[in-house]
């Protein structure tokens, strides 16, 4: 019982100095330094590579394959209902 | 005879209904996204590029990549043992009496020591000496901005220092807890833009993660900005920018070439671009799950560069930063960093919350969250995210190894740490490890044009369509008419007898 009970306990503990509370402002003599290093290094135009996605684009590239097969459907449909329209009904064939 | 069955009227008809379907499938062409076409005018920075205040730092997505992979500088333990060292000193060196005002080296030691003592995990000695400092300033009777470092470093020790034991049910914890996020809140009254508003996100942190102390479960809801966990977001649909097309109009007019604004006439000029941001946080329930703290939507760029500086200047990872980094980044559209943020936080989840349930519920949620972004990725560019990924940490978190043992050698070797060549020959040894920026910064400005020609196939499609459809009903109308006798005179009559056929001949 007693090792289960340590075992558990040290789990325990471990857990909670694992999880950490947010770490956040702290205002020291290396701050400003450390806010204008951060900036500069992001700030500075001269910097510039390929990072991240590809740049925000408002042009939606076009695709060739849709625009085609309407047409060929449409052109198909045309013939199709032209070749309809020019049959004349021919009369049953005499008994 | 039939009209139906005269062949040029129904020619005439057939050529009526391709007319009519052909214009009203060039009318829906003509609005289909297909016959949308832009016209470059040139590249422009986001709306994000213009910061919260004249001359305050603004977001860069690199920002956000590079506190995901440790791609930034770390004091090392010997740094702070040093400087904590050196701070005592000084506060003993001040000399005291009875109403004299200490000076302002005085107080920076304290705050320094402080700090130090904050990074070594020893919290209750920095709580005592920062309690100590704001009585003797309140005793000289300093106000206002003057307490600020105060009011922020004994709020952010109480806090640090508070949070794990009030977690575990200790009541005194959570009242210094509490007194600390007040004090934060403090800080902030006295000095609102200080380190473009990131004790805001302090605050707003602290208030979700204690409100999570007695319901755990909204760890599972909500990041720490308010975005819902359970709902589907597609990045596809996602960007940084909230209306495009108005943005197109505005950008080429109103974005300067100073991306800094340090002219504050030039920042009053674009600072309405910053409502062109998409926003995010405080979606649906949040307000009743919280119950205080941000209640709001934001613009993202603000909670993204608050965790950024916390990440980087306070206590580094944590997966209630990653988390929210990658809900923000989905959001945006911004996939690959979204990605890389649910990578970190999935690697960080024994640090969640100490709990095997939630640990594994927020992991299977950041995996879950990766599966949808590698969906709206090409198969070979999704097989390369996690080596890349790993690469990256491994390269940052070897270059903050190196920046430490660097700084513990230099000590060791007797250079001062105010010697303003302590850290040259590091950076001499190694590249800038900050990632420049790429073109996920620039937003590429086009011109919307309506393309005719591109709206011919759906007009085709309709002609086609609708004439077939007519010259099939035709058919059918012609085919239950009677069949008209031939003009010719060459009629074959039937004759009432089987089988008889007579031919009538001059």
């Amino acid at each position: 019982m007693r090792p289960v009970l340590t075992a558990l306990l040290t789990l325990v503990t471990g857990l909670v100095l694992l999880v950490p509370g947010a770490r956040a402002c702290l205002n020291d003599s290396d701050l400003r330094t450390r806010e204008r290093e951060f900036k500069s290094d992001y700030l500075d135009k001269s910097r510039t590579q390929p990072t991240g996605s590809s740049p925000d684009s408002v042009s939606p590239r076009p695709s060739n394959g849709l625009p085609l097969a309407m047409t060929g459907f449409g052109a198909a449909f045309l013939i199709g209902a032209a070749v309809i329209g020019a049959r004349n009904r021919t009369p049953p064939p005499p008994a | 005879m039939s009209f139906f069955q005269d062949r040029s009227a129904r020619l005439i008809l057939i050529g009526l209904a391709a007319f009519l379907g052909g214009l009203c499938g060039f009318t829906l062409g003509v609005q289909s996204p297909a016959a949308q076409v832009s016209e470059p005018i040139g590249e422009f920075p986001l709306p994000h590029h213009v910061p919260r205040q004249p001359g305050g730092i603004s977001l860069r997505f690199a920002m956000v990549h590079d506190v995901l992979h440790e791609r930034f500088a770390r004091h090392g333990k010997a740094y702070y043992e040093e400087r904590n060292r050196r701070a005592r000193q000084a506060i003993e060196k001040e000399p005291r009496s009875a109403g004299r005002k200490p000076s302002a080296k005085y107080f920076a030691a304290i705050d320094d020591l402080g700090v130090g003592l904050d990074h070594l995990g020893q919290d209750d000695e920095a709580v005592h000496i920062l309690r100590d400092k704001l009585r003797q300033q309140q005793a000289l009777r300093y106000q206002g901005r003057d307490l600020y470092t105060t009011y922020a470093n004994l709020g952010t020790f109480l806090i640090h220092g508070n949070f794990a034991r009030a977690r575990n049910g200790d009541p005194e914890a959570r009242r210094r807890l509490r007194e600390g996020i007040a004090l934060v809140q403090k800080a902030i009254e006295v000095n609102p833009d200080a380190h473009f508003g990131r004790e805001t996100w302090q605050v707003v942190t602290a208030e979700f993660l204690d409100a999570a102390i007695d319901h755990p479960d909204i760890l599972l809801d909500y990041d720490l900005v308010g975005d819902r966990l359970r709902d589907y977001v597609d990045p596809s649909q996602a960007g940084s920018i909230h209306d495009r097309r108005e943005w197109a109009f505005y950008a080429p007019t109103r974005v300067t070439g100073d991306e800094r604004y340090e002219n504050r006439q030039e920042w009053e000029n674009a600072r309405l671009l910053r409502d062109y941001i998409t926003r995010v946080g405080s979606e649906h329930g949040w307000r009743e799950a919280l119950h205080r703290g941000q209640t709001s939507v934001v613009p993202f760029d603000e909670p993204s560069l608050g965790i950024v500086g916390m990440w980087r200047l306070g206590g580094g990872a944590n997966p209630h930063f990653a988390l929210a980094l990658g809900e923000i980044m989905l959001r945006v559209g911004q996939r690959y960093i979204a990605w890389c943020a649910y990578e970190r936080a999935a690697r960080l989840a024994g640090r969640f919350w100490p709990n095997r349930r939630l640990q594994e519920e927020f992991t299977a949620h950041c995996r879950r969250r990766q599966t949808v972004i590698e969906e709206h990725l090409a198969p070979e560019e999704g097989a390369t995210l996690r080596p890349r990924f790993e690469a990256e940490l491994d390269y940052g978190q070897h270059y903050q190894q190196a920046y430490e043992q660097y700084e513990a050698e230099r000590i060791a070797a007797g250079t001062p740490l105010d010697d303003p060549h302590f850290y040259d020959a590091f950076h001499r040894q190694h590249e800038p490890i900050a990632s420049p920026s790429g073109p996920s910064e620039t937003y590429a400005a086009a011109r919307q044009q309506v393309s005719l020609v591109r709206a011919l196939p759906h007009a085709v499609l309709g002609a086609g369509l609708l004439a077939f459809v007519v010259a099939c009903g035709l058919r059918l109308l012609t085919r239950r008419a009677p069949l008209a006798p031939q003009a010719s005179g060459h009629v074959e009559p039937r004759t009432g007898s089987a089988g008889g056929r007579h031919t009538l001949s001059g």
